[in-house]
């Protein structure tokens, strides 16, 4: 079974449909991306999985379960973390507190259990100290555990967003255009950032990627969207040979 | 174990702290009496509305009404419901149970009305919350005024003088201890979160509906046990004394002080309830500032925000600048 399937999703603002029809599996432990033009609903998409939008027509279920009627943070609960197009780290809090946050949702230590923070308050505070830290330490971001957030440079900061979305123990990561803003080598790191991620942590990636190089780089599928629909999915070869893929974003031949 | 001991030994010295002025407030004149008092229910108000504004992001211009329903409700319960349930308590010792009881009843009743105004608050956002809880302030306010056995706008007078300076710091001592645990918790980050960013909060798995609901309701809270304070140390109450104004000037000392940034506003709650009485005695080369003291803090007020518009102790990363961030578990390689 899939992990995350799309039945024929339509999302319309008023007359216009921001993505027709989509239907899409996406499977445990893969590593897929979504490309298409600017406009071409890429990050409706992850909107409408991540309950920001309600899908105008069709149905998504994740792990087996519908997840339509669940509200943003209940689909971050069930293991569908994201990041943004447009960074959104939480600026005033430092780097460690962006990823407690994350804790948020499984902590046992309610309201009154945190003002008092006796007993086992402690123990899961320490516990939540040590995954902080284990993180931060895997992605090279220990030294600026106590930096405010938007005190980072541009680069930390998508990578922070990540190391965020991770704490979230999430099944399925989406990440929007990671890559955004990155000069080559950054690019290079990255790419070997999203596998490593892949790899350790064992989850499903998909990513909205503009840059050709890191999408074919890593990518196992591709699907291609344009004007909300579906017009390519395959191996990043066989949309590269794709002729509908080609003139989405070279334009009609003409003869 | 030191960290779970510092939190405690802070409320203690509070207590410690509200003993000492206490014993300390008998030998002054009630003038000096008065203004360490509202010093001590202002910080209250602004400690509390520092959840909502600052730590939760929530813009609210509703605190007095929060206050007037504390205020009356406390005052209710001791001069109407206290004698009936634990006789003629004035000058006994049972007079502080009467008073811890009204705040209570107060603060709850005003809790409960802060989930009806933190409801608004999950559509709304920005200017528009602003507006609807400064309409909400404002209905709170006309309601009492037009309800008779309230005393109308003339209030309720003859409210026994139950709030001692002990009452009041040991409270304040509570709701900083209050807040200062649960904005560290990591229960409570969720709070700052939705401050920073309610879109990337929802997708990290934090219930934003809930945290804004308890926001209100503990800021609710607090200031209705506030609002109780004032009633039982006034000794009247009328509807006029929870006005607009009233919500602006807590406002101030929480911007003033830094949003969210607690000490910072209790500070600011201390500085700007001393400086207008401060300035009325106040004479330089003669000239008596009593006549345009106000406009002398107004003018304190605006040279303030221009060299300081994060606040007294506002966008201050204290873990940074005194190093006392705990020791990494993993250690840097």
């Amino acid at each position: 079974m899939s992990l995350l399937s799309l039945n024929n999703v339509t999302i319309r603002f008023g007359g216009l449909t921001a993505v027709g029809n989509l239907t899409e599996t996406f499977e445990q432990g893969s590593l897929s991306g979504i490309i298409g033009p600017n406009g071409a609903g890429k990050t409706t998409v992850f909107n409408v999985i991540t309950g920001v939008y309600d899908p105008t027509e069709g149905g998504i279920t994740f792990g087996g379960r519908d997840i339509v009627p669940l509200k943003p943070y209940q689909i971050a609960n069930v293991g569908i973390a994201r990041t943004f197009q447009n960074i959104r780290l939480f600026g005033g809090m430092t780097v460690s507190d962006n990823i407690r946050v994350a804790f948020n949702n499984n902590a046992k230590s309610g309201l009154f259990a945190s003002v008092v923070q006796l007993f086992n308050y402690q123990r899961e505070e320490e516990n939540y100290h040590k995954q902080i830290d284990h993180l931060l330490d895997m992605f090279g971001m220990l030294d600026k555990r106590n930096e405010m957030a938007k005190n980072l440079n541009y680069g930390d900061q998508r990578r922070l967003e990540i190391v965020r979305a991770l704490a979230c123990k999430p099944k399925l990561l989406l990440l929007d255009e990671p890559a955004a803003g990155m000069n080559p080598t950054e690019k290079q790191e990255l790419m070997k950032l999203i596998r490593y991620i892949r790899d350790t942590f064992n989850i499903a990636i998909i990513l909205i990627e503009h840059d050709m190089k890191v999408v074919m780089g890593i990518c196992e599928r591709i699907t291609v969207l344009d004007y909300g629909h579906k017009i390519a999915v395959g191996t990043p070869d066989e949309v590269k040979a794709n002729p509908k893929v080609i003139e989405a974003y070279l334009g009609e031949p003409t003869h | 174990m030191n960290k779970v001991a510092r939190p405690y030994l802070f409320l203690l010295l509070g207590i410690i702290i509200a003993f000492g002025l206490s014993a300390w407030a008998d030998g002054i004149n009630p003038y000096d009496q008065r203004i360490v008092m509202s010093i001590g229910i202002n910080m209250i108000l602004a400690a509390s509305l520092n959840l909502i504004n600052g730590f939760t992001g929530q813009f609210s211009l509703g605190h007095a009404g929060f206050m007037s329903i504390g205020a009356y409700g406390a005052a209710i319960f001791t001069t109407m419901i206290a004698p009936g349930m634990l006789g003629e308590v004035a000058g006994t010792g049972m007079q502080d149970v009467a008073l811890f009881m009204g705040l209570l009843f107060g603060g709850i009743i005003s809790a409960l009305i802060g989930v009806l105004v933190g409801i608004p608050s999950l559509r709304l956002k920005g200017d528009y919350l602003a507006i609807v809880t400064l309409g909400f302030g404002e209905i709170i306010r006309v309601i009492i005024q037009n309800i008779p056995s309230l005393g109308g706008s003339l209030g309720i007078a003859n409210i026994p003088r139950y709030t001692t300076f002990f009452w009041v710091f040991f409270i304040v001592a509570i709701v900083v201890f209050f807040i200062q645990q649960l904005t560290k918790s990591t229960y409570g980050q969720g709070f700052l979160a939705v401050r920073d960013d309610e879109i990337a909060a929802e997708a990290m798995g934090v219930n934003t509906t809930r945290y804004k609901v308890e926001a209100f309701v503990i800021g609710a809270f607090f200031a209705g046990v506030a609002g109780g304070l004032y009633g039982h140390y006034n000794e009247l109450i009328r509807p006029a004394d929870f006005d607009f104004l009233k919500s602006v000037e807590i406002i101030v000392m929480v911007i003033l002080g830094g949003m969210g940034s607690t000490y910072g506003v209790l500070f600011a709650a201390a500085l700007l309830t001393y400086v207008p009485e401060f300035l009325r005695g106040f004479e330089l080369f003669g000239v008596k500032f009593d006549s345009f003291r106000m406009s002398i803090y107004s003018l304190i007020l605006i040279i303030l925000m221009l060299t300081r518009p994060q606040g007294l102790f506002g966008g201050i990363n204290f873990k940074k600048l005194m190093k006392v961030g705990r020791k990494s578990v993993v250690g840097n390689q």
